[in-house]
């Protein structure tokens, strides 16, 4: 309820305060701390340290030192002039997604962080989230009936305690609230952000093609992420022409901290995408071209998850076939066996099951199934 | 003089009015005093409410009984159909899921509740109850507010449609009283047709 009340709050003090903002307002153009503002502007920032603080007791959170300390480190390398005024943290929620307060409090998706290919797309959404806090758009917005329903579908897109959280936050903050102005200043600004960090510009393009892919697989019109934003093509075009006049980097940006901490958050990704009960994204983003070299060895199970969770009978035979791929890319990985066991149970065919459900006791004496396994391999016998 | 009567026969229309909703409605709440059966809504499944409990008779599915207040505890009962049952998470289920399967979709639709976090599974198992093959599923999670909640639900998937039991209670001091009260809830499930309504 305070949460709500929070946001409820901040959204009304961005509606007054956009009153107030209705002149130009000056970019930031250092740090600043709030005593320093005008008074509505301050209440925007307090109300928006109120959501930072429902958020990290919410239990939405992921903390993970080390890959937060590598998001500061990009954070400096884009705004090196802002030092740590601009601070990210994850948010456990499987879509491709980020937001910004307006007090530089970044909120990056764990679905985001899982799924990028490399450095420079993963700063080209923290230049452009930055850019939303250095030009104070979160102040400048104004709140209006189509923001309103962004809050509310928002809520309903996304599930659980982070859909109606992130639901309110995108219609406040930046993902829904901000105007096309806004963001196309935002994309413009944050490339610029890009190039003098020495990151990759070609990257930009590729992360946005990478958001139209799974927003047409997914049957959606655009993404969440982008419902208010200018359309997903439109952004491709406008990075695409930006990248063209600009030089690659003279030294490539290293993947390596990036690539040795992201398996770990994609398995986080793809067990919290299944435990939300959605097959379709596991699916379409474990079939890409890439996805046996890009995933952990336990992906294919994610797979098979992704398949028997969407629920089509057409897809048992590729369930089955990425169970039997991850029980062998990854042998001690338990529940690929589980699911295995379960699928030839079903099937009543208890001589392909009892192996299997085996192998998940032996693996997993203290998994979370253990006793309806031990149960079903008492029905075999 | 017209002013007065019309002014009498509003008071007397008004009176009728109340005298036929105080017949016709049930109030909110009702003391359950005889450990009779109740049949759950729309169900042919029945369970005796503890002693001494309250039942919502507002309750917008199933059957609701509460010792100290729905905000601090309850136990309900509901039958849904297999449409109903998961629609939360645009799922639906049927009589072949297995328990572990059932399992996955109450964690999912816990999940999708807003207002909730830091969801944990606590005990997860098979069971037996009122004659059905199920699931004992146990949760914890938090509120908006922050108050730790334990949730334990038996469900089971039959033909019709998913059967459930289940009790809430805030963590702190509440579940674990209540607790046996709620086993012998559960234990009293039964398909018998002489019930009260």
């Amino acid at each position: 309820m305070r949460l709500r009340r929070a946001i409820r709050a901040a959204g009304i003090a961005c509606l007054v305060a956009a009153v107030g903002a209705q002149a130009a307002t000056p970019p930031f153009e250092r740090p600043v701390r709030p005593a320093e503002l005008e008074e509505p502007e301050q209440r925007v920032w307090s109300e928006a340290e109120d959501v930072d603080l429902a958020l990290s007791r919410s239990g939405q959170l992921l903390r993970d030192d080390e890959v937060e300390a590598w998001l500061a480190s990009l954070m400096l390398r884009l705004f090196p002039d802002f030092g740590a005024a601009l601070r990210v943290r994850i948010v456990r929620d499987p879509e491709m997604n980020a937001f910004c307060l307006p007090n530089g409090s970044i909120y990056m998706n764990l679905g985001m962080l899982a799924r990028v290919r490399n450095t420079s797309q993963l700063a080209t959404i923290l230049a452009h989230e930055g850019v939303h806090f250095t030009h104070r758009h979160g102040f400048q917005q104004r709140s209006s009936l189509v923001t309103t329903a962004g809050f509310t579908q928002g809520a309903g897109i996304a599930g659980g305690l982070v859909g109606a959280l992130l639901g309110s936050l995108v219609g406040m903050s930046s993902i829904r609230g901000f105007s096309r102005t806004h963001e196309r200043e935002a994309d413009r600004v944050g490339f610029g952000r890009l190039l003098a960090g020495g990151f990759d510009p070609r990257e930009s393009v590729a992360v946005f093609q990478m958001l139209t892919a799974e927003s047409k697989a997914m049957g959606l019109n655009d993404t969440v992420f982008f419902a208010s934003h200018p359309q997903l093509d439109e952004r491709i075009k406008t990075f695409r022409e930006l990248s063209a006049v600009a030089s690659p980097p003279a030294v490539p940006t290293s993947d390596a901290a990036l690539q040795a901490f992201q398996p770990r958050l994609q398995r986080e990704w793809m067990a919290l995408e299944a435990s939300m009960g959605q097959g379709g994204r596991l699916v379409h983003q474990l079939t890409r071209p890439d996805a046996a070299d890009f995933y952990p060895p336990e992906a294919p199970y994610y797979l098979g998850e992704g398949y028997r969770l969407r629920g089509d009978a057409a897809d048992r035979n590729a369930m089955i076939t990425a169970y039997e791929s991850a029980a062998q890319r990854a042998p001690t990985f338990a529940p690929a066996h589980a699911a295995l066991g379960v699928v030839h149970f079903k099937a009543k065919d208890c001589a392909r099951a009892a192996p299997h459900l085996r192998s998940y006791l032996d693996l997993a004496p203290d998994g979370p199934l253990r006793a309806h396994v031990s149960r079903m391999l008492e029905k075999c016998r | 003089m017209s002013l007065i009567r019309s002014l009498s026969a509003v008071r007397a229309v008004l009176m009728i009015a109340t005298l036929a909703l105080a017949g016709c409605q049930t109030a909110p709440w009702t003391r359950v005093e005889t450990p009779d059966a109740i049949t759950v809504t729309n169900s042919k499944r029945t369970f005796v409410p503890p002693a001494g409990w309250i039942r919502w008779n507002g309750a917008p599915s199933g059957v609701v009984v509460t010792r100290d207040g729905t905000p601090i505890q309850f136990i309900r009962a509901a039958d849904m159909t297999h449409e109903q049952a998961f629609r939360a998470i645009r799922k639906t289920s049927n009589a072949d899921l297995l328990p572990n399967e059932l399992a996955e979709l109450l964690i999912a639709t816990r999940k999708a509740m807003p207002g909730m976090s830091g969801l944990a599974v606590t005990s997860n198992e098979p069971a037996t109850f009122g004659g059905l093959d199920g699931v004992r599923l146990g949760l914890t999670y938090r509120d908006e507010r922050g108050a730790s909640f334990d949730h334990l639900v038996y469900a089971a998937a039959e033909t019709e449609g998913v059967f459930m039991i289940e009790y809430h209670a805030l963590s702190k001091h509440y579940f674990a009283r209540d607790l046996p009260e709620f086993e012998k809830v559960v234990a009293s499930v039964s398909s018998e047709k002489k019930a009260k309504k």
